[in-house]
């Protein structure tokens, strides 16, 4: 049960921040109440179902009303929120498909693709997450690693195709996903600042 | 804006004020009061009680009050204000006066 309501702990940071700090220590304290009580496994079972399950809805309703709010009164980070909400969509897409390739190419047995891909699919992907908090630091790495990653997969490219251009097109087309992460930390880096400023 | 222009309220609302309209309650004892009050048919969920709770304090008709429990954690406890208490009178004389039409309605046609 323990893990259960620090699973609830965590996830209620999705909240805005504002709502997190005026009640999250209070709905935690909650939901620990309501697993605290006697129960029949099935009505334990029940409760995080309903929970969970509500916590998510609840979630997005609470973040389209603190954008609503948002726009009225700051349009500026009303679009930082906006682009930070496409930026984590993308960065779970991106998870999800990195672990799909890592291993796809694993169980063909391309075990040297498999390692460089992974190599640097991982970078990216450590770039991205850290961007989630630190923006400068994650664009930084994630910029870094896709454009490594366009030179190598340009090499290899070449050596197949023996033309330059296409190469680079075919590599470009790889590592667009880290550009655009990369691009839309900077972004965030930048109206972040702005807003700060501002304030 | 007159309490009249709130009304009808929804049925979770309603218990909500319902339930602190005798006493200052935490939001478990909330939840579980709710749930007694409608016979079980409304189990509000952490996420949707506190939802309610925000807009609720946003609206005015009711307040935070400090307050640690008996296991010295800190517990905030929610009770109505004199605007909440207005609205829920006024939404209980919505709730007579349309169940008084529908008795009378209904012995009409009985008789």
């Amino acid at each position: 049960m323990k893990t259960v309501i620090q699973l609830y702990q965590f996830l209620l940071q999705a909240y805005p921040a504002a709502f997190y700090k005026q009640f999250g220590d209070e709905m935690a304290s909650v939901f620990a109440d309501q697993l605290n009580e006697d129960r029949t496994y099935l009505e334990y079972l029940s409760v995080i179902l309903r929970e969970f399950s509500d916590l998510g809805v609840n979630i997005m309703r609470e973040q389209w009303a603190h954008y609503q709010q948002l726009r009225q009164t700051n349009p500026k980070a009303a679009q930082v929120m906006a682009t930070n909400f496409i930026y984590r969509v993308f960065t779970i897409a991106y998870a999800v498909f990195f672990l799909w390739l890592s291993y796809s190419l694993f169980q063909r047995g391309d075990f040297l693709n498999g390692l460089v891909t992974v190599v640097f699919e991982s970078i990216l992907l450590v770039g991205v997450l850290i961007g989630w908090r630190w923006r400068a630091t994650g664009a930084i790495i994630t910029l870094t690693s896709a454009v490594t990653l366009t030179v190598v997969t340009m090499a290899a490219l070449n050596a197949v195709l023996h033309n330059i251009i296409l190469s680079a097109l075919g590599a470009l087309l790889w590592t667009l996903p880290g550009f655009a992460f990369g691009i839309m930390l900077v972004l965030l880096f930048r109206n972040t600042r702005k807003i700060k400023h501002m304030a | 804006m007159t309490q009249a222009d709130y009304l009808p309220l929804r049925e979770a609302t309603f218990f909500i004020l319902v339930c602190l309209a005798d006493a200052p309650k935490h939001g478990y004892a909330i939840l579980k009061e709710v749930e007694a009050l409608s016979d079980g048919r409304i189990i509000l969920s952490t996420g949707t009680l506190y939802g309610a709770i925000k807009r609720l304090l946003e609206q005015g008709w009711i307040e935070r009050l400090d307050g640690n429990d008996t296991d010295g954690r800190d517990k905030k406890s929610y009770c109505l204000t004199d605007l909440g208490r207005r609205v829920l009178k006024a939404e209980s004389n919505r709730l007579a006066h349309v169940a008084m039409l529908s008795q009378q309605v209904l012995s009409r046609g009985n008789g």
